[in-house]
């Protein structure tokens, strides 16, 4: 993915970030006052942060999706097992470890602060960052 | 990165329009879903683990004190060094 600076509208047309012109806030505070030295233009600051958020969010739904991967492949022989022997084929201890992984998998996609389903609260007050339908992501 | 956002000529939209360039509610429904799969499993051996317990219950009602007597003679990890061989409970009926 690119990331353009060019005075039109800021957007995502593809895999291209294009960064301009934004309208301005609804809450002039949320931008800080003191800012070091940086490439793009100081106005763009909160449209950067909504882009690295989103990205921040899919990477991190990356990694645990990886983990997730693993956790099934460390279970795929399970279904066999039982199938064959009718015994789970691990201890207790493991099993329940097992299954306290998978209670945390849970919690880590759905329940935490830092979810995958909710509209971080930073963009209640400015839905020009957000964006689309409140019920879209 | 496969299709363009739905509000690329809006200028709004930024947050949502790299999520859902990035596919992160379906990614995210996926991830339940397969989720939802495993704990299909998950209560199986939920169930698994609660009949042998109830097993172990009936054979020997005072399962607590039975368990105490060992690791106060073994100490604390030695019931679980052996195994009844009949089940994958790890405990030790020696």
């Amino acid at each position: 993915m690119k990331l353009r600076c060019i005075p039109r509208n800021t957007r995502l047309q593809g895999d291209l970030i294009i960064l301009g012109q934004t309208a301005p806030l609804n809450e002039p505070d949320l931008l800080p006052t003191s800012l070091p030295p940086m490439a793009f233009p100081k106005e763009t600051l909160l449209a950067r942060y909504a882009f690295s958020q989103a990205l921040s969010r899919s990477t991190a739904l990356s990694a645990l999706e990886v983990s997730l991967d693993h956790y099934l492949t460390s279970m795929a022989l399970l279904p066999h097992t039982l199938a064959e022997t009718g015994k789970p084929g691990m201890g207790r201890t493991q099993l329940i470890k097992k299954l306290g992984r998978l209670m945390k998998f849970r919690q880590l996609l759905n329940l935490n602060r830092e979810n995958f389903i909710e509209v971080p609260d930073f963009y209640w007050s400015e839905p020009e960052l957000e964006g689309g339908d409140i019920n879209d992501s | 990165m496969t299709h363009e956002s739905n509000n690329s000529d809006d200028p709004s939209g930024y947050f949502k329009s790299l999520a859902n360039a990035l596919e992160v509610k379906a990614r995210t429904a996926s991830l339940n879903d397969k989720i939802t799969y495993a704990a299909d499993i998950q209560s199986m051996l939920r169930q698994l683990l609660t009949e042998v317990m109830s097993s172990l219950l009936i054979f020997y009602p005072d399962f607590q004190s039975f368990i105490s007597v060992l690791n106060a003679l073994y100490g604390t990890h030695h019931y679980s060094s052996y195994c009844c061989r009949s089940c994958y409970c790890e405990l030790s009926f020696s």
